[in-house]
């Protein structure tokens, strides 16, 4: 029998194949050049419509300085990038090099207001400028886009309308009152946008766009039910006057002027032009005002890298870093592995890497540690459900859960987890903020008078086999529910066993995926669970803690209420004077830590290194500074081969 | 033989059918039900929110519908004739239209973009591994067949026995700690597949500035590197037994015996004859591991952090993702049966013994 | 081939012919020094498995205190534990004394012994449900008992050492070996060794039920289509496909979702969707033998079918099904380690898996203590496995038995 398929068929297949693979790359490579090619085109056409736009302002002579904003302040107003002057004005200082921060996921989108991971965010802030923003050291409002702002508060004519007519409904919320057009706004707020704005294209930013951004996010068909909700207390945005806009607000809320302020304007002349079912699909249609813009434009996929380079026709003052890329890396030691290697710059480490690494000589060599508390840092805690299968349970008796909480040493717990990096909650507000009521002590760790408080409530081992009977004879077994994937809970959960078995308490650890934890919250199928909410620099607890809100689906899941707390709370949501609402909220925190009904945890710090190639990256009160004001001096650039 | 594969891919089409009923009314049932996690993306969403994104979603893509219609619907969008959707969702004539996978609740894209995406970075590690591993198994496993009982035979069976016992997830951390790292060994890079500065490179190595660049295709190659050692390291174990277990029966049998009788070498024998015969079992074996090998591996690509079609199954999964999770199978499905109907016909071809008839 | 199989079974000596194979078989297998090592680990194993609660215990085994003589450990034991150990016991006694019964006989006995006990005992027996571990070293601090007799290693798998008094300064958990913590803690504050000995029952089992269940479909299966082509063949294999095509990981989750953490469910699951692999290697085998003399002499001498597959055909197709097989037992231990990895895993039951999934710290550094003993554990089990596993498909072989 001849051998037909033999070694020479065999060689003469695989330079065959390889010929085809060759070619095959070949066209990959000329399809990318062809795409670099474009792009040149692009900056090309963008750089000689630049020409002509200044050409045109040079020969009508209305250019002095190139549309920089201290010609056009207003009196009242403050320059938006004082911060930023003074950061030209240090030692040393040089414009260029790249940021390189890493992202533990990837973004799915980045579209605006399509989008809903915190990625996305992190890039829309960069790219999108909004009407006002915080300064991050005083926390004071400053204008951006706005040069000035009128509050008009009309809650007194508003609540006497209301007297006057009164609805059905005791509570009046944004979507519960009827339409009624003789009903005053309670609150309006007028906004003067500054001139001379213009997008990263060249177009110039008008009060249309800000009426525009408004309209088109709220239409349904725009796939951004979550922004809706949220903007549903502005009844309309109009423009009143050449420049000016006003904000009409259904019902008056607190937090009325960040819900305004905090609005990012996109462009009418770009997005105006999209039927809905493009920009629902799109990836990388992101084009706004602000300091960068997205270099591969709205071709940007996901699986591209996302670089945002600097704006050049920024109208306010540059930023000094060129250009800032992210790096999406999933593993917590691939992540660290980069810092150290410097293929990223920033690396926020978990407690246990960090005590290893604030001593490390190498790390102190290449990086510039921090550790503080970040303003809109978030706290864990443990939430004792009150109603099950419509029965009230154990932790429905207040002083079952204070016992639980004496029997449970949080301090300890706080320690072996964020080994010192934290610091103890006894409330829902963060320990930066003013709704902080420092005066509020946790509940102290006493076993023997949690065992105490758990016999007078009835809880006794009635039948010898360790663990305590309600009076019914019900045991008191438990089971605490988690999501997975989230570090630590699950020694926590080791270490509340333990420690409550101390007292005859079981419990059992029920670790589930995030949908079915969902579920389960939501139809409030649980015992106890663990997970944490972040706080910020006011925070409205309506609906964690209002007794309204313990319908399916509403966040105040465990059942909990108080009427002294709702009183409380509605008040605060409704006083727009800062400090009677902040005595409001302390009166909660004191309520809440009294009565338990979630067991406070801790507030976390955030441990970060940065490299130490980037000057003034410093502690602030909203926490470091943020990127747009790095800089990087000449001799230690690493990006830019200049 | 040509009746034959006809017939099995005409077979494929209820077999799919099978696979992807199985897979989503198995989804359908489980807790967290269809597109669960979408409502409840981040925690701190108020319950009007929930209750608008909830609304809006089952209008859109028929959540609140009966699982048995959501997989008509479906299987009514991915095949050539069938009812044309209409903008609203209704339904129109009954027509040839063009099969669509469908759009993914999580990323809000079509998913033939999301899979094409993930699809050629798991096909290229898997067309990297598979020869590795058959190669060294099957030279590994014919010497220690060869030379039974002695030194390299009991060494190779206990170092293979050794690196199948390592656990991936932890082979592949300690590889970044300590060859990917500045303070030990500089060889590899800690993950991803590309530079940070790929896009900017050409295809092949050359200078520039009179500086080396070392080009895209071999800053892949090089990317590749520790993946694919984390991927083929645990497969030598079972296929270097398999071929000695296999050429250990060939290599006593009648017709060796008449080939060394005939006077062949001892290699022809082995080359030639033995190992025709014994190839049998790892065509079977590749069978049955290259569905696995297609669905990822997901602990790789997570400690790499590469975009494979192993973790784009765990996030779908997660998140109840209904058409991301369907196509996945189906491509899935597809890619593994044809590898199937080509394993069997190559057996047929190896073994005249063996007869479809 | 196997004409030797086939000249054995003649109908006169049908009753004799099984043991005497079986018999020759298992004494063939263990012979060689190979097969005689894994034995031994495999033994060891199983022993600590049995008598993890008398070797690794908190709870003193005897104490007096205060003039009273009490057995701690003994009244912390459940009912699996009961189970084990007086089912072992019976049953080494039963099969040892009674040689007069056949083996399969002596078999059926002590599977029947340890069933009553199960349903006895989980009736009966009530352990208190809580631990109290930090209750008894407290007495011995204090001086309040007289005498004690320990295990001989003196923690319990679950105790975390709460009673220890934390110092932020001091190293946090885990610890490396020291004098008390022979193979040091792991990172929830429990002893290792403890934890390796009372996981040794987790590693048996599991591989057990996973690749029993895998060999006890795909066998059957394999057979009846490789025999049998035409149809049966067609719709087998379109099943066998089905449940190839299937994500395990998929089915692992909704099994989560569904049923909680169940190790066994995992591992029925894993069993019912590995069985495609054994499956095919028999049918493909099969396939290869159908025409071959002997069958067509068994079936002319008018054999039944039952007789000619599992007697004639199946020896021959064994030998690459029992190299999966060995492999395929070990590999529900690295299985339930990757589930640790991906969030499915147990908690706080010991197990192999689980404790390598901790071996790599939060700054890469690699903590040994947790790598190495469970990984060596492991890669012995793996090995033994697969040296009897070897042993045996060598003594299957006629050919090789000739050759002796």
């Amino acid at each position: 029998m001849d051998n037909r398929f033999g070694v020479k068929d065999f060689i003469l297949f695989l330079v065959l194949g390889l010929l085809i693979v060759l070619i095959v790359l070949a066209m990959f490579q000329y399809d990318r050049q062809w795409d670099q090619i474009q792009l040149i085109r692009g900056k090309l056409d963008d750089q000689a419509k630049e020409m002509r736009f200044l050409a045109e302002k040079l020969q009508s002579g209305a250019l002095v300085h190139a549309g920089g904003p201290s010609t056009t302040q207003s009196a009242a107003g403050d320059d938006p990038f004082i911060r930023l002057r003074e950061v030209e004005a240090m030692p040393k200082f040089a414009r260029g090099d790249w940021v390189i921060s890493s992202l533990a996921g990837k973004s799915s989108t980045l579209t605006p207001y399509v989008s809903g991971d915190a990625y996305a965010s992190d890039v829309q802030s960069l790219v999108l400028d909004t009407l006002a923003d915080r300064d991050p050291q005083t926390l004071d409002w400053r204008p951006l886009l706005a040069t000035k702002w009128e509050i008009a508060d009309n809650t007194k004519a508003y609540f006497e309308y209301l007297a006057a007519n009164p609805t059905t409904q005791p509570t009046p919320t944004a979507t519960t009152l009827p339409a009624d057009p003789n009903r005053p706004y309670p609150v309006v707020i007028h906004f003067d946008i500054r001139e001379g704005v213009r997008f990263s294209d060249g177009e110039p930013l008008t009060a249309d766009d800000v009426v525009f951004t408004f309209n088109f996010v709220m239409d349904p068909k725009i796939n951004a039910p979550r922004s809706r909700a949220y903007l549903e207390k502005i009844a309309k945005v109009e423009r009143s006057g050449p420049n000016r806009v006003s904000f009409y607000f259904r019902e008056p809320y607190f937090e009325a002027f960040e819900l305004a302020a905090t609005f990012q304007v996109l462009p009418r002349h770009y997005y105006g032009k999209l039927d809905p079912e493009t920009f629902n699909q799109s990836t990388g249609m992101l084009i706004g005002s602000g300091p960068y813009k997205l270099e591969a434009g709205e071709g940007w996929t996901p699986d591209k890298p996302i670089e945002l380079i600097r704006n050049e026709r920024y109208w306010g003052v540059s930023p000094p870093v060129e250009r800032i890329v992210y790096r999406v890396i999933n593993n917590d030691v691939a992540r660290l592995t980069s810092f150290r290697n410097g293929e990223i710059d920033t690396y926020a480490s978990p407690p246990e890497a960090y005590v290893k690494l604030k001593d490390d000589p190498a790390m102190a060599e290449k990086a510039q540690r921090f550790e503080y508390f970040p303003a809109s840092g978030g706290y864990r805690y443990v939430a004792w459900n009150q109603l099950k299968d419509g029965k009230p349970t154990p932790f429905a008796d207040k002083n079952v859960r204070r016992a639980l909480a004496m029997v449970i040493d949080r301090d300890r717990l706080m320690k072996e987890i964020t080994l010192g990096y934290a610091q103890l909650s006894t409330g829902p507000f963060s320990p930066l903020s003013k709704q902080f009521d420092n005066d509020v002590k946790p509940l102290p760790f006493d076993v023997e008078a949690g065992r105490k408080l758990l016999t007078e409530a009835g809880y006794i081992d009635r039948d010898g086999d360790g663990v305590v009977e309600s009076p019914k004879g019900e045991p008191f077994r438990f089971k605490l529910t988690y999501p997975t994937g989230i570090s630590n809970y699950e020694r926590q959960a080791l270490f509340i066993k333990d420690s409550l078995s101390r007292v005859g308490v079981a419990m059992d650890a029920d670790p589930l995926e995030w949908s079915v934890f969902q579920q389960r919250l939501e139809q409030k199928n649980f015992d106890a669970i663990s997970l944490g909410w972040t706080s910020g620099i006011e925070t409205d607890i309506y609906q964690m803690f209002h007794g309204s809100q313990t319908m399916a689906g509403g966040d105040n899941f465990m059942s909990y209420k108080n009427a002294e707390l709702d009183q409380a709370i509605d008040k605060a949501r409704s006083t727009l004077d800062e400090e009677s609402r902040m005595k409001l909220w302390n009166r909660c925190h004191q309520i809440l830590n009294e009565d338990q009904p979630y067991m406070f945890l801790w507030f976390g710090k955030s441990l970060t290194f940065v490299d130490k190639r980037f000057e003034n990256v410093r502690q602030l009160r909203s926490g470091l500074t943020p990127r747009t004001e790095w800089y990087v001096p000449q001799d230690r650039q690493r990006w830019t081969r200049n | 033989m040509l009746t034959y594969i006809v017939r099995r891919i005409l077979l494929m089409i209820p077999t799919l059918i099978g696979i992807t009923m199985v897979v989503f009314f198995t989804m359908a049932m489980s807790p967290g039900g269809v597109g669960a996690a979408l409502a409840g993306a981040e925690g701190n969403m108020r319950p009007q929110e929930r209750e608008a994104v909830r609304k809006y979603l089952n209008q859109r893509y028929g959540l609140d519908q009966p699982a048995i219609l959501q997989y008509f619907r479906w299987l009514n969008q991915i095949s050539p004739v069938g009812f044309h959707v209409n903008e609203d969702g209704s339904y129109g004539r009954f027509t040839l239209k063009w099969p669509s996978l469908g759009e993914s609740l999580m990323r809000r894209r079509p998913v033939t973009s999301v899979v094409a995406e993930a699809l050629p970075i798991t096909l290229l590690l898997n067309v990297i591994t598979i020869p590795i591993i058959y190669a060294i198994s099957i030279t590994a496993g014919i010497r220690a067949a060869q030379h039974r009982g002695k030194r390299f035979d009991i060494g190779v069976g206990t170092t293979m026995v050794a690196l199948w016992s390592l656990p991936v997830m932890w082979v592949g951390v300690m590889a970044i700690g300590f060859v990917a790292n500045r303070e030990y060994l500089y060889l590899f890079p800690t993950g991803g597949l590309h530079d940070t500065l790929a896009t900017r490179m050409s295809y092949l190595p050359g200078y520039v500035n009179g500086e080396f660049r070392i080009g895209y295709l071999l800053d892949l190659a090089w990317h590749l590197v520790l993946p694919v050692i984390c991927l083929t390291y645990g497969g030598f174990a079972v296929m270097t037994k398999l071929m000695r277990a296999s050429v250990l029966e060939n290599i006593t049998a009648d017709f060796a015996r008449t080939a060394r009788a005939k006077g062949l070498p001892e290699r022809v024998v082995i080359y030639r004859h033995v190992l025709r015969n014994s190839i049998l079992p790892l065509i079977t074996v590749a069978a049955s591991i290259l569905p696995g090998l297609l669905g990822g591996s997901v602990i790789v690509e997570s400690i790499f952090s590469i975009d494979g079609m192993g973790r784009l199954m765990i996030d779908a999964i997660n998140t109840r993702d209904r058409d991301l999770i369907l196509s996945i199978t189906l491509v899935s499905g597809l890619l593994s049966l044809s590898c199937l109907i080509v394993a069997d016909i190559c057996y047929a071809i190896a073994d005249p013994r063996v007869s479809y008839e | 081939m196997s004409e030797l199989a086939a000249t054995v079974t003649s109908p006169d000596g049908a009753a004799e012919a099984p043991r005497a194979w079986s018999r020759r078989v298992l004494s063939a297998t263990f012979t060689g020094l190979g097969a005689k090592l894994g034995l031994a680990w495999i033994m060891v194993v199983a022993f600590c498995g049995v008598a993890a609660p008398l070797l690794a215990n908190t709870y003193p085994l005897a104490m007096k205190s205060g003039g009273v003589v009490s057995f701690p450990a003994i009244r912390y034991l459940n009912w699996a534990d009961v189970t084990l150990l007086a089912g072992t016991v019976v049953s080494l006694i039963l099969f040892f004394a009674a040689r007069g019964l056949a083996v399969p006989t002596r078999l059926a006995f002590i599977v029947g012994i340890y069933g009553v006990l199960a349903v006895v005992t989980f009736l009966t027996v009530r352990a208190p449900q809580l631990q109290g571990f930090e209750q008894y070293r407290g007495m011995e601090a204090s001086g309040e008992i007289d005498w004690s007799v320990y295990a001989p290693i003196r923690f319990s798998a679950t105790d975390r050492l709460r009673d220890q008094p934390f110092d932020a300064e001091a190293r946090t958990h885990p610890w490396p070996p020291s004098n008390t913590h022979l193979m040091g803690t792991e990172v929830n504050g429990s002893d290792i060794l403890s934890r390796m000995i009372h996981a040794c029952r987790i590693a048996m089992s599991l591989g057990f039920i996973s690749t029993g269940l895998s060999l006890f479909i795909g066998v059957l299966a394999g057979a009846v289509m490789g025999y049998y082509v035409k149809w049966i063949d067609l719709i087998g294999m379109r099943i066998m496909e089905v449940f190839d095509a299937i994500p395990t990981l998929f089915l692992m989750l909704a099994a989560v979702a569904f049923f909680g953490r169940n190790l066994y469910i995992i591992m029925l699951i894993i069993g019912f969707t590995g069985w495609v692999g054994i499956a095919r290697f028999v049918r493909a085998e099969f396939l290869k033998l159908r025409n071959v003399d002997y069958v067509l002499a068994a079936q002319a001498l008018g054999l039944p079918l039952r007789s000619i597959l599992f007697r004639h055909l199946l020896p021959n197709a064994l030998a690459p099904v029992l190299v999966q097989v060995s492999f395929g037992v070990a590999s529900a231990i690295l299985a339930e380690s990757s589930l640790s990895f991906l969030g499915l895993g147990l908690i706080d039951e010991p197990s192999w898996g689980a404790m390598l999934n901790q071996a790599v710290g939060a700054t890469g550094g690699f903590q040994w203590w947790l790598a190495i003993f469970p990984g060596a554990a492991i890669f012995l089990t793996v090995l033994s496995y697969n040296l009897i596993g070897e042993a045996l498909r060598d003594s299957l072989d006629p050919k090789l038995l000739k050759r002796e």
